[in-house]
């Protein structure tokens, strides 16, 4: 595994990203409150495969939030970066505003998306669903809401007092904050008439215990991506990749693997 | 030395277990404890005492802006400006919201000032607070990533709305407009005088201090809590080279007046205890959304909470505990106006927003402490800051110009 950085165009904020494996190429979209470095899912999905894992403008290292106002910014970002590396098609798992991300890319350039698997995908809203907000939580325990079991953090997030905790609200703060320029105040994202358009083989997984994307977005979201699957991990809130590592490359990697 | 008074209008019906039945009272506040025919009597006791306290010779009387909010039953400032506007004469009106980012397109509070200042005679003061988050990122939905961006493009649109006399495109981020030609134009050129209400975020010094305008911190912690904000902001004048002048500094302190300490506390106190303790139960999620404050205030409050100045609150504590403090300044005409030199020279103010009514006071208190203070506090503090021009106060038109409403009656029938 190796952290690096590329710049897609001149002037333009250096993306910062994690790179290692090998295998065919997996483009993996982190979820809305950042990616927690090498996570274990992400080492575990590199066994087979050949990760990409960037983080998204405007989080954790990664500055440019200013770069992007939209969907379209952010999928023409991805496509800048696909480039940049010399991938022409690659597999892409996006996770929570990740699968968003990931969704609008191979609705909007197919030729570039391989297959696709969705996690817990936030970016479409049903007043009859709703679920919590992930933006009006106590900000010093404000991803308490993305785990099943909230005392998980203390392990996952804050990997028991490993982490200074001040620190670890200013980043979390940071990465909301991003995550908040597209999903403020209410997901609806606009991608939902889009999803037809999408051609990559799809399995969509939700999250037994996700309390921000209630499971039952799922069927929502299969019903609108023609030939989907769908899934559902136990013990697991919206931050599945954490809690259910395993369980999250493995569905992915055998999705992935799978032939078209 | 210049003394408003202000008013947040709280409701006064809140129920004793408030707390412990409800979350917050602001946002998500049931909407089922607000009965408006109580709100009816409420509305009009609480323009009385702003009309009564114009009477009485205070410099200015203030109103503000807030949303879904029980302590704050002012969402449209501009309308109580209105009113105030029409019904007093002399004393400045103190427009200290309207939170400029939530106005699309922002030319309506161009327009509403300039209305307001033309139906005063050029007594209006404009303040333009960013809004606290539960009011703009919850209540109004405005997105906190990109809300002082806004605060910013709608300040500069607002700014050349008055002063531009020619029609002029605006190509904004946030707003696209062909044709911008405010009516009517303000009355005070070249513009009213600006006033910048802020809670403790440290670009809003440099953009006070850079621009000129008035910074009024705005908090319920009182005085002695205050002076680390308020002294970063003159700190920041000085670091650019600036001359100090108190008055470019405010600060909103909560006052109680009566003939005895024992009355202050037995009569009084309660109302105090009701704000504290209902009007600011606040849920902390809603206090702060991702984004709201930039990463060098966050960074520079952590620091104030490790080095043990945040500010705690006044729940649970006594009449004693309070004064000592800071969060009220309370107690005998004496003891009052011993303890606002103290606030007004130690935070180097020399404007203050007097709270003279707090929580579910009734107007007969209010009245009498308001009187108490203007007439045995006010002249003796009157002389602090002599020698410094006063640039942040409206410049009215001359009495001549002055207009009065003449009403219009029905000739009497024989």
């Amino acid at each position: 595994m190796e952290q690096l950085t590329i710049t897609l165009r001149p002037g333009s904020a250096p993306v910062h990203f994690f790179r290692g494996g090998a295998g065919e190429p997996v483009l993996y979209l982190h979820h809305l409150a950042g990616l927690q470095g090498w996570e274990p899912a992400i080492a575990e999905l590199a066994t087979k495969f050949e990760v990409f894992a960037p983080y998204h403008p405007g989080w954790g290292p990664s500055q440019g939030l200013d770069e992007v106002d939209s969907g379209l910014d952010l999928v023409l970002h991805y496509v800048d970066f696909l480039d940049a590396l010399g991938l022409d098609r690659v597999h892409v798992v996006g996770h929570s505003i990740g699968a968003w991300i990931a969704a609008e890319l191979a609705a909007i350039r197919p030729d570039r998306v391989n297959r696709l698997a969705l996690f817990t995908p936030i970016g479409i809203w049903d007043d009859a669903i709703r679920g919590e907000d992930p933006f009006a939580q106590n900000p010093l325990r404000a991803t308490e809401v993305l785990f099943a079991d909230p005392a998980r953090r203390e392990n996952l997030i804050l990997r028991d007092g490993t982490v200074d905790p001040l620190e670890n609200y200013v980043q979390e703060m940071k990465d909301l904050k991003a995550a908040a320029k597209f999903l403020w105040p209410i997901p609806d994202t606009g991608v939902i008439k889009r999803l037809p358009r999408i051609t990559a083989p799809t399995i969509l997984v939700g999250a037994s215990a996700d309390r921000v994307v209630p499971p039952a977005y799922i069927p929502i979201w299969k019903a609108h991506i023609p030939g989907s699957e769908a899934k559902t991990v136990l013990d697991a809130g919206h931050l599945v990749n954490l809690e259910q590592p395993s369980r999250f490359a493995t569905i992915a990697g055998s999705w992935f693997l799978r032939p078209n | 030395m210049k003394f408003h008074w202000f008013n947040l209008m709280p409701y006064p019906y809140l129920p004793d277990d408030f707390r412990q039945k409800h979350r917050s009272v602001w946002v998500d506040v049931d909407s089922r404890l607000y009965d408006p025919i109580k709100g009816h009597r409420i509305y009009h006791d609480y323009l009385d005492l702003l009309e009564f306290a114009a009477e009485l010779g205070f410099d200015g009387i203030g109103v503000n802006e807030h949303h879904a909010n029980a302590y704050g039953l002012m969402p449209s400032p501009a309308l109580m400006a209105a009113t105030l506007a029409r019904r007093t004469r002399n004393v400045s009106i103190v427009l200290l919201g309207m939170s400029i980012a939530l106005y699309n397109p922002p030319t309506r509070v161009a327009e509403e000032m300039a209305m307001l200042d033309v139906i005063s005679g050029g007594r209006l003061i404009a303040g333009f607070p960013v809004g606290t988050s539960m009011d703009t990122n919850y209540a109004f939905g405005a997105n906190p990533a990109t809300l002082r961006e806004r605060y910013q493009e709608n300040h500069d649109l607002i700014l050349r709305a008055w002063t531009d006399p020619d029609v002029f495109p605006w190509n904004g981020k946030f707003n696209k407009l062909r044709y911008v030609n405010i009516w009517p134009r303000p009355i005070q050129k070249p513009h009213p005088p600006i006033w910048i209400p802020g809670g403790g975020s440290i670009e809003t010094w440099d953009f006070c201090a850079e621009r000129g305008y008035n910074y009024s911190y705005l908090s319920f912690s009182g005085f002695k809590r205050a002076a680390q904000l308020m002294n970063g902001f003159h700190d920041r004048v000085a670091e650019l080279g600036l001359p100090f002048n108190p008055y470019q500094a405010s600060f909103a302190q909560q006052i109680i007046v009566a003939e005895s300490e024992a009355e202050a506390e037995e009569s009084y106190f309660p109302h105090a205890k009701y704000f504290f303790e209902r009007c600011l139960h606040i849920y902390p999620g809603f206090a702060d959304a991702p984004g709201y404050r930039t990463e060098a205030t966050i960074r520079a409050g952590l620091k104030a909470q490790v080095a043990g100045v945040s500010s705690g609150g006044a729940v649970g504590k006594s009449f004693r505990q309070c004064v000592d403090e800071g969060f009220l300044v309370a107690g005998t005409p004496d003891q009052v106006t011993e303890q606002m030199e103290h606030l007004i020279t130690s935070l180097r103010v020399g404007h203050v927003f007097c709270l003279l009514h707090i929580g579910d006071m009734p107007r007969e208190k209010c009245e009498k402490s308001t009187r108490l203070f203007a007439e045995k506090v006010m002249p003796r503090l009157r002389h602090l800051w002599q020698g410094y021009e006063d640039r942040w106060s409206p410049k009215p038109l001359p009495a001549h110009l002055m207009a009065e409403p003449r009403p219009i009656r029905q000739p009497v029938q024989a």
